[in-house]
């Protein structure tokens, strides 16, 4: 278990690295740099030796692999640097950032998980049935419609006309107000994903349905109910659990979306103006944090899924034990 | 006394589809009388499991059984509520399938399997579910239940699965059990094991078994009477001697026909022309297993020699794991040899003078390809011969016995012994010294089974193509074979004519030859005496 974890974790460090570089030339060969980005035009009307001192400031007249390794020692020894638009240090704006983004993204996962197991399970039991096409007419709809529109009818529809509900930011008058912000968010960016889930788990519980043990639990006696919740669902789970490790990076791709629609102060709208202003320390730190984000929510998965399944438990203490 | 415990009456199953009704089963009638075994025999696709589920009143959505056809103790199953329906299955009727991993939930242990069934018919703890566990496991002459019982599925072997299959089936002391090809995917050895074990009960206890096999060596070592069933309907019904001996249906007298063909008893002696087509010499192969802390070295093939002569065909004969599969892909160099040789001798180049059949020849087939394209890929490869293709290709189908029609099929438009063909004229396509056929008839049934072996004997005879036939299954390789080699544990322990084999002294062949179902049920009297001999052997090992 203890080397499990372990080579998992060595995994996690390399392609922390790997990406960090990738990121770090990526940002670069973006047209445009942070000093047009801060002063606009009026960089052009400054004399040639202020323009160098700029540059010069910001350390950006160095070869890229010194700005990068320089980067590197300072992030080893905890110092993130400061963000060239605020001046802010980087860590606090980053750990700021934090809070919402996961309450967005453990709500909008909640919100999928209720849904996609009542309605999987359901239509996967009774294919083909009215709900069934309802369900699978509803899901396509969500899955193909933009969700920067479907966040703006839901706010023209509950904040403008009905007025119930705010359009913007993090509540902070207690938990009513916290909650009333965070609905629609959440919403849109669990709607936006939950027909794949759905159909997921509807096609493995279908698939389980007709496996010959569920006929031999139903010939021992076994109550309907039993066989539901102890065989098929654990059955088809696993499938259903990966997917969501998965695709922890879409939902945090489109929480960019969702967070700039709503004002939500995450690190997807961080990382959106971030990117904006060529804000080169911020953009390093958010999209650190975010991979780290998806590293660590599918490791959490795995764990899950081997905790359910001893199949996979076994094979995947042989494999770190290679 | 004899009581029936389970009646069908006029038994009939539909089934709706888009293009209407489909009749599948047609008026099915027999009893189950106390503390007898009734076997149901037919062919694959005959309707024997459909009648197991109609039985159980557990037929797939869209199959409608007529109702009131079963009653089991006099009573209508199809009157029964909802309740006393889980009662009548869990409790008053055990059974065992077939496929021995598909019928485990794979997430839950052996243990659990129990647990649940236990609790579902009565209050228990969890220690007293247990202790009957392994009681129960014990009875099944399961080595080690403890270690079973905290096993998943997987970890077990098809034998011992189907041990636990049979112990869960008589957890609940039943009244009925239903066994639906228990014994078709195993070795004949636990076959002969799980046979017992079920006539054992069925003594001990006075319950009464429904059988159903497609294999007249099991009807005739197991069953009191006999139900034969062709195309969905019951063609006849008789007591076991009387069927063997004198049959009145056509259909039966085919099946024996077929039986008889499969259980020949051999005629021909070994070694008749002696130019080696191949030999191998001292081949060894060895794997490595690598466990948590040691390695385990696994000698698969350990110092064998033999070789195959031209026209000649040679039995290889051992249980799963004796290393016979290993020998066949050194054979085809798919693997090299660590030690030793194998040579070649024949006209052709090595590989393409030696042709593979796959045990499974659905899994060997592109699901995408038609028949001719599969059987007509060799000559892709082979530069000088690719003219008129399409013509070889039907010639070769007609070798085996197939219809040109049949080119534009999917394999899964085949039944199983067109598969194996359609397998067999891919192989012979290219006109190969040797052919290599591994268990050539796992997924068989009966009649399909002797049909590939005069076929192979055909072939034999008309193309002069030596044949290795690997197998467990000794009666047919005895069939079948002019030479017989027996391995046990990587290792060749008997090499001998079909003939001289029967009469082998070898304590492993002789196990072997015992655990054959007998060819007559009037023989059942005289195996007892082997019975003391099995039961040493066992024991030691």
């Amino acid at each position: 278990m203890i080397k499990f974890i372990a080579s998992r974790l060595a995994e996690a460090v390399i392609v922390l690295f790997i990406g960090s570089i990738l990121c770090f030339a990526f940002i670069r060969m973006l047209p445009g740099d942070p000093a047009t980005a801060m002063y606009g035009d009026q960089l052009l009307k400054m004399s040639q030796a202020d323009q160098m001192r700029i540059v010069e400031n910001l350390g950006l007249n160095e070869p890229l692999y010194t700005q990068y390794a320089k980067w590197l020692i300072n992030v080893l020894h905890g110092e993130w640097g400061h963000s060239y638009t605020t001046g802010e240090e980087v860590k606090v704006m980053v750990t700021r950032a934090i809070e919402p983004t996961v309450v967005l993204m453990l709500s909008s996962t909640v919100i999928i998980l209720l849904l996609s197991l009542f309605f999987g399970m359901v239509t996967g039991l009774r294919r083909y049935s009215i709900l069934d096409h309802a369900v699978t007419i509803a899901s396509f709809l969500f899955m193909s419609l933009p969700s920067f529109w479907f966040a703006l009818m839901l706010m023209l529809f509950f904040s403008v006309y009905l007025g119930v509900l705010p359009t913007a930011g993090i509540g902070k008058e207690g938990a009513g107000d916290w909650l009333k912000h965070l609905i629609m968010p959440s919403l849109v960016l669990a709607l936006a994903h939950i027909g794949y889930y759905i159909r997921i788990l509807r096609n493995h519980i279908a698939i389980i349905k007709e496996k010959e043990f569920v006929w031999a639990l139903q010939a021992r006696g076994v109550s309907q109910r039993k066989i539901l919740f102890k065989h098929l669902l654990p059955n088809a789970s696993i499938p259903f659990l990966s997917f969501i490790g998965m695709s922890l990076s879409l939902t945090l791709a489109g929480s960019v979306v969702v967070e700039t629609l709503f004002s939500w102060p995450g690190l997807g709208r961080l990382s959106l103006k971030s990117a904006l202003a060529h804000d080169y320390p911020v953009i390093m730190a958010t999209i650190l944090l975010c991979m780290s984000v998806v590293i660590i929510g599918s490791f959490l998965i795995d764990l899950l899924c081997a905790w359910i399944d001893p199949r996979l438990r076994n094979q995947l203490m042989k494999e770190a034990d290679k | 006394m004899n009581e029936q415990v389970l009646t069908v009456k006029h038994l009939s199953v539909q089934l709706e589809t888009n293009q209407g009704k489909k009749q599948l089963l047609k008026d099915v009638s027999f009893n189950v009388p106390r503390g007898e075994i009734v076997a149901i025999i037919g062919e694959s696709g005959s309707g024997k499991s459909m009648t197991a589920k109609a039985i159980l009143d557990l037929l797939p959505r869209g199959f409608t059984p007529s109702s009131s056809s079963v009653y089991f103790l006099n009573k209508d199953v199809s009157a029964m509520d909802k309740r006393q329906k889980r009662l009548y299955r869990g409790t008053q009727i055990g059974f065992v399938f077939q496929d021995t991993y598909g019928t485990f939930d794979p997430m839950q242990t052996i243990g659990q399997h129990f647990h649940e069934l236990f609790s579902a018919h009565m209050k228990i703890s969890k220690q007293r579910a247990k202790e009957k566990t392994v009681q129960l496991l014990e009875r099944v002459q399961l080595t080690e239940p403890e270690r079973v019982y905290d096993s998943f599925p997987h970890e077990l072997s098809g034998g011992m699965r189907q041990r636990v299959q049979l112990a869960l089936a008589l957890a609940l002391n039943p009244v009925l059990l239903i066994a639906d090809e228990p014994t078709t995917a195993l070795d004949l050895r636990i076959q002969a094991d799980i046979l017992q074990l079920i006539k054992d009960w069925c003594k001990n206890t006075g319950g009464s078994v429904l059988f159903i096999t497609h294999d007249l060596g099991v009807v005739a070592e197991i069953a009191d009477s006999v139900v034969v069933m062709k195309e969905g309907a019951v063609v006849e019904v008789a007591p076991v001697d009387q069927l063997f001996d004198q049959p009145v249906h056509e259909h039966t007298k085919q099946l024996l026909h077929y039986y008889k063909e499969l259980t020949e008893t051999p005629k021909q002696t070994g070694l008749f022309d002696i130019e080696p087509l191949v030999t191998v010499n001292h081949a060894k192969k060895t794997y490595i297993k690598k466990k948590w802390f040691q390695k385990q070295m696994i000698k698969a093939v350990d110092d064998v020699s033999f070789c195959i002569c031209k026209k000649e065909i040679v039995g290889l004969i051992g249980e799963s794991g004796s290393g016979k599969s290993t020998l066949s892909r050194l054979l085809l160099q798919l693997e090299n040899v660590e030690q030793g040789a194998i040579a070649w001798k024949g006209s052709l180049p090595f590989r393409k003078g030696i042709q593979w059949v796959h045990q499974d020849p659905l899994a060997s087939f592109d699901p995408r390809w038609n028949v001719e394209k599969i059987v007509g890929e060799g000559l892709d490869y082979w530069k000088e011969k690719k003219e008129n293709k399409h013509q070889q290709v039907k010639e070769v189908l007609q070798k085996v016995g197939l219809s040109e029609n049949i080119l534009s099929y999917y394999p899964h438009e085949l039944s199983g012994g067109m598969r194996q063909r359609v397998a067999l004229a891919r192989a012979l396509l290219l006109e190969p010294e040797l052919l290599i056929l591994d268990e050539p008839f796992a997924s068989l049934d009966m009649s399909s089974q002797a049909n590939i072996l005069s076929l192979l004997k055909q072939i034999n005879q008309t193309e002069k193509t030596a044949i290795l036939f690997i197998s467990h299954d000794i009666r047919a390789a005895l069939a079948l074979c002019h030479r017989i080699l027996v391995m046990e544990k990587g290792r060749k322990i008997e090499e001998a004519g079909a003939k001289e084999l029967s009469d082998s002294v070898n304590f492993y062949t002789r196990r072997l030859l015992s655990s054959m179902p007998v060819t007559h049920p009037g023989r059942r009297l005289q195996k007892q005496t082997t019975e003391g001999e099995r039961e040493y052997a066992h024991q030691n090992g």
